[in-house]
């Protein structure tokens, strides 16, 4: 019976193989690039086209490129002219006043002016827009537009830190008209390097340039961004030449990407890994157990462990023009002996404390394993961590309602320490419940931080600040990861910046 | 995974249930097609309850999905606003009411971060998904049924042996795992990713489609060989022991035409059931596959709904799911009345 159904089977088998090798016919694995068009491949894409709104850093990414901002930030976070050229704060840090750049125009064509700075904040300020930049902003009591290009903002209280506020994306300036007509939701139009093409969800997101930016035509013809939502893959599409950018978070992908023209450049994030304590929960409320378990942590070890090394120590303030010395802080290096002694003297001479402690799984690759090391460093003084691994959902839940001992958390960073820890360390601060720590020492500084225009003097406030944070043991800050760009080498002028943002894509071109 | 009851309701075929008695009531089928069709709204509504109560059941609503920890700096204003706007501050009765009243005069509502409506996501994604389900299935019956027939053909012999082999090892085998040995090592070797590029729709290049289509059908494939593998194999031992098989010998029919006709056909339902079964749990969108192909199908718009809490669209895009599956579902039923003369003279 064998014969004729050998040959069936061997007919299957034959046509199976002919399917399968069809595929390949006509397959040109190198494309070229059209008209320089860099493409770059990321894991989601963006979730709302409104510039105020956007949380996602894909969506601040993307109308970062659309839209422009008062003031910007340059490589090293410091604040530029943007769309203003210049501004000043009057002496009681509570006037501040800009000049908008002449002659910039919207992608559609219509000039920008002070109407459109006024209606654009007013929108923010709208609790009903429920925008992020609201809290941020909201010292604002009135803006007053004497002329076309001035515009000048009546604060509240002293107010500096507005000004970095007024660099983010989420202060990102509309066209009163479109504010009227609500078009930007489907349409952005910005006064940004690139303007909006077309957006496929969740395949592909046009952007071509603007040539009456006023920063200068940017030298690439547009920009698209691809969502390619597995990371390896977007290292595969690079390998491909199928994108030329690809934006990756797991270490454990960029150390993949090698060769064939291929590098990586790593940028220090300006979010931070941290060991939250609940001080307000007994016996977190005893200075002495936070500094012991800040002396247990050998946080060279966690970043090691859990993030292959990729990453660095850090203190609480992770912005560069205000970056904390991991090395002033109680036991820098870790040091069981005194670990014990602060325990002892806490009470607690052979440990016996048990933290509840809540752990994030989904959003990012590496908490449970920062999780388990930190587990065992602090067994070795006798805390036991009781780990709860918890969905997203769940964990943010827990998280608001600051119900737990101790959180493994990536927080989100800014580019100003007042914006970065006003909400958690201040005793009115919308966060301060989670934070589980205030005091009027901090209360004062944070105050005084407000009403420095000076950059030098509010370095100092600042550095005093975290010496507090760390010396009081509120939290364990740990180490920031790295934000990793795959690129081609003819990718060429991009510089990656710690807050995310892509904003030099309009220097970059392609060799 | 749920392959073992998936198999034992087949091996129930096998051995007579669905062919039982009552096929042989005339009115019967009549009646069947009409309960079948209750059935499968009553199928729909009760989706549509468990969809809508399972997402309001897990912690997060859209204002934790959209700002996270974020949402701590929401004044109780914001909040509030933020509520109105997704409609979550109303009861669940008028939440659900108000939902199945759209879909029922055809809005299957929009994704309030994006303002797309459901329903031209859905006409975007639910073409790749069936065009993906088609080839995985086509791909993984062929191979499924010749591996079944080799495996058969010398019960507990060396064939078998090493078909069954196969059929384990293609079980064991996560989709994720070969997936992504198959993009970073042909990535890695020939430099050849067709999924990196824009995704082409059969219509806008067939070639270009093909290609990208091409490993994750494959990946999937394997996938449904295994279950079709093991499924003809059992069915085809089955009906060989069967009389008719020994008189069909016995009246000096070729060996050939007893396997191909008598036996295959004979077998064919539980191999037809096991196939449908697999495209609607195909058509449901094989999330983890489309992912690591970044194709844009159905199970991605699920997915990142569920992530971004977009009640709407998860909640329509699950009851298109469904619609589907009872469709697939109905479909294999009349593949029995043709391929079964016992149902068809019915």
């Amino acid at each position: 019976m064998g014969r004729t159904r050998i040959r069936r089977l061997a007919i299957v088998a034959v046509g199976l193989a002919l399917v399968a090798s069809s595929a390949f016919v006509g397959t040109s694995a190198a494309r070229t690039v059209a008209g320089g068009t860099l493409v770059i491949g990321r894991t989601a894409d963006v979730n709302t086209l409104d510039p105020q709104k956007a949380t996602a850093f894909q969506a601040v990414q993307t109308l970062g490129l659309i839209y422009g901002t008062l003031v910007m930030l340059d490589s090293k976070l410091s604040i530029v002219p943007g769309l203003a050229t210049s501004w000043k704060f009057s002496a009681d840090s509570q006037t501040l006043t800009f000049n908008l750049r002449p002659k910039v125009k919207f992608q559609n064509g219509a000039p920008f002016t002070s109407a459109d700075v006024a209606a654009s904040l007013n929108r923010i300020l709208n609790p009903a827009t429920a925008a992020v930049a609201r809290s941020n902003i909201a010292g604002i009591q009135s803006i007053s537009t004497p002329s076309p290009l001035k515009v000048v903002l009546h604060l509240a209280d002293p107010d500096v830190p507005i000004l970095a506020a007024l660099a983010d994306l989420n202060t990102a300036m509309l066209s009163a008209a479109d504010i009227q007509s609500g078009a930007f939701a489907t349409h952005p139009n910005g006064t940004g390097p690139f303007s909006f093409s077309s957006w496929t969800p969740n395949q592909t997101l046009k952007l071509v340039r603007n040539a009456t930016y006023w920063g200068g035509k940017p030298p690439l013809a547009g920009v698209q961004f691809r969502v390619i939502p597995d990371e390896t893959s977007v290292v595969s599409a690079l390998k491909a030449n199928q994108i030329q950018m690809g934006l990756i978070s797991d270490p454990l992908v960029a150390r993949q990407v090698s060769g064939g023209g291929l590098k990586v450049l790593r940028q220090p994030a300006l979010s931070y890994h941290v060991l939250m304590l609940n001080d307000r929960h007994a016996p977190l409320d005893k200075q002495y157990v936070r500094l012991a378990i800040q002396c247990a942590i050998d946080r060279k070890q966690v970043l090691d462990s859990a993030a292959l090394g990729e990453g660095q120590v850090t203190g609480p303030i992770t912005s560069p023009a205000y970056r904390s010395n991991p090395s002033q802080r109680p036991c820098p290096q870790p040091n069981l002996t005194k670990a014990k002694k602060f325990l002892a003297a806490a009470g607690y001479p052979n440990g016996g404390i048990t933290l509840n402690t809540i752990v994030e799984t989904g959003e990012y690759a590496t908490a449970v394993a920062e999780a388990q090391s930190v587990q065992a460093q602090l067994a070795k003084i006798g805390i036991t961590l009781n780990l709860q691994t918890l969905d997203s959902g769940t964990y943010v839940q827990r998280w608001l309602a600051a119900d737990f001992d101790a959180a493994i958390a990536l927080n989100g960073g800014r580019v100003d320490p007042d914006t970065m820890y006003i909400r958690y360390f201040t005793s009115t601060g919308n966060l301060n419940k989670v934070a589980g720590y205030a005091s009027p020492k901090l209360d004062t500084l944070f105050a005084q931080g407000r009403a420095t225009s000076d950059p030098a003097k509010r370095q100092a406030i600042y550095t005093q600040i975290s010496k507090t944070l760390e010396g009081q043991g509120v939290w364990v800050w740990m180490f920031t990861a790295y934000d990793y760009y795959a690129i081609s080498s003819k990718v060429q002028n991009f510089v990656p910046m710690a807050n995310e943002s892509l904003q030099y894509l309009r220097q970059t071109t392609l060799g | 995974m749920t392959e073992p009851l998936i198999e034992a309701s087949a091996q129930q075929l096998v051995d007579g249930d669905a062919v039982g008695p009552h096929w042989r009531r005339p009115k019967f089928l009549r009646h069947w097609l009409v309960a079948r069709l209750v059935w499968s709204i009553a199928t729909l509504v009760g989706v549509s309850i468990l969809v809508f109560v399972v997402l309001r059941i897990i912690p997060g609503n859209q204002i934790d999905a959209a700002f996270g920890t974020e949402a701590g700096t929401l004044s109780p204003a914001q909040h509030a606003a933020l509520a109105h706007y997704y409609g979550i501050d109303r009861s669940l009765w008028s939440q659900y009411f108000s939902w199945i009243g759209s879909v029922l005069t055809g809005n299957l509502g929009i994704a309030l971060n994006t303002h797309l409506s459901v329903a031209s996501m859905t006409r975007s994604a639910l073409p790749v998904t069936i065009e993906l389900a088609l080839l995985a299935t086509v791909l993984g019956t062929l191979a499924g049924v010749a591996l079944g027939l080799l495996a058969a053909s010398r019960p507990n012999g060396v064939r078998d042996t090493v078909g069954q082999s196969i059929g384990l090892l293609a079980l064991s085998v996560p989709s994720f795992v070969l997936g992504t040995a198959i993009v970073t090592i042909v990535a890695a070797k020939f430099n050849y990713f067709p999924n990196g590029g824009e995704y082409r729709a059969p219509w806008q290049s067939p070639s270009e489609n093909l290609q990208q289509m091409l490993f994750p059908a494959l990946v999937l494939g394997i996938a449904v060989a295994a279950p079709v593998m093991r499924t003809t194999r059992s069915a085809m031992i089955e009906v060989a022991s069967r009389d008719f098989v020994r008189t069909a010998r016995g009246k000096g029919l070729s060996p050939a035409r007893v396997l191909f006709r008598h036996v295959l056909g004979n077998a064919a339902i539980p191999i037809v059931t096991m196939v449908g079964i697999q495209f609607g749990y195909l058509l449901g969108g094989a999330v983890i596959v489309e992912q690591i192909f970044a194709l844009p199908g159905i199970g991605r718009q699920v997915l990142q709904a569920i992530e971004d809490r977009e009640y709407a669209v998860v909640q329509s895009t699950v009851l298109v799911i469904a619609v589907a599956f009872v469709l697939v579902n109905l479909l294999t039923d009349l593949t029995y009345r043709w391929i079964d003369p016992r149902v068809r003279g019915q």
